[in-house]
């Protein structure tokens, strides 16, 4: 288990706690804090696993919409790519790790835009090759290539 | 889109309208260059930046490309018939911004994902941006 928010949710799931208040807002740290305060809920579904997972994602993704119209925002006149990818919305973004791939996939998609060091972080992976370098709709595309070979499109 | 120019460019004429839609394809520096198909910053794997030029930051290293590109510096962003310049914006030493003039005598910048406009220098200086650090010419090409 590395330690990603959702696999947090996953791991407090499987020793029967509930949620029962908000989902906090940041990852490993957030998801022990619900575990203390939630364990008294009842368990009375045999779906609520899946309701939970499916609450906690809700809650991720719109935190990651927020901070990404956030980030667009606030770089939206800058050319500079250093201060683009600084941005504290999109440092945050980083922040909350891999469970964000998907919400970044589709984005990219929509609006391309500088996705790509982030995804780098999150995935450890550079499908960009040198002569791609500045040709956004070409960097663009590799890594929604990138995407649908590993089942996130 | 216009809303955020207004928004980082408090002194920008209310006027002012975009003259491209919104585009990632390209930005000021290519613009100001006469390209349009590629993002061009130095130091960041997903620019474009000319191989063998310095990968910093930094004045000199845009200086060299421009010059690459047959820009040398020169003194002022007056209109000067047969010549074509453009402003270089920094904040401190780190340049931020290039836009270019019409034969107007106006100015043209596309301002990083957002549009491309005509405006005067003093227009976009500030905050986003910082002041015109340098200027350049080269000759006009033929239309």
């Amino acid at each position: 288990m590395n330690g990603t928010y959702l696999q947090a949710v996953l791991y407090t799931s499987t020793l029967g706690y509930y949620p029962c208040g908000d989902v906090a807002s940041n990852t490993l740290i957030a998801g022990t804090e619900m575990y203390g305060k939630t364990r008294d809920c009842p368990i009375e579904s045999a779906s609520w696993q899946t309701r939970y997972i499916d609450r906690a994602m809700l809650q991720l993704k719109r935190k990651f919409e927020h901070l990404a119209e956030e980030w667009k925002r606030e770089t939206i006149n800058l050319s500079s790519v250093q201060e683009i990818v600084l941005n504290p919305a999109y440092q945050r973004i980083i922040g909350m790790g891999p469970d964000v791939i998907p919400f970044i996939l589709p984005q990219l998609e929509r609006c391309p835009g500088f996705w790509f060091w982030a995804l780098r972080c999150l995935t450890g992976e550079n499908p960009v090759t040198q002569e791609m370098r500045g040709d956004v709709a070409a960097m663009t595309e590799a890594w929604l290539n990138w995407g649908r070979e590993h089942g996130y499109l | 889109m216009i809303a955020g120019l207004f928004r980082d460019f408090p002194q920008l004429s209310r006027s002012t309208k975009p003259a491209s839609p919104a585009t990632t394809t390209y930005n000021c520096i290519a613009w100001a260059l006469g390209i349009s198909d590629r993002w061009w910053w130095p130091q960041n794997p997903d620019a474009y930046w000319p191989l063998a030029y310095p990968e910093e930051v930094t004045i000199p290293a845009f200086q060299s490309v421009f010059a690459v590109c047959g820009f040398e510096p020169c003194e002022d962003g007056r209109l000067k018939n047969g010549y074509e310049k453009i402003a270089l914006y920094a904040k401190g030493v780190q340049p931020t911004h290039a836009a270019r003039q019409l034969r107007s005598g106006r100015w043209t910048s596309k301002c990083g994902r957002n549009v491309d406009i005509e405006h005067k220098l003093r227009e976009l200086e500030g905050e986003k941006y910082g002041q015109v650090v340098m200027y350049f010419c080269r000759p006009r090409p033929s239309p």
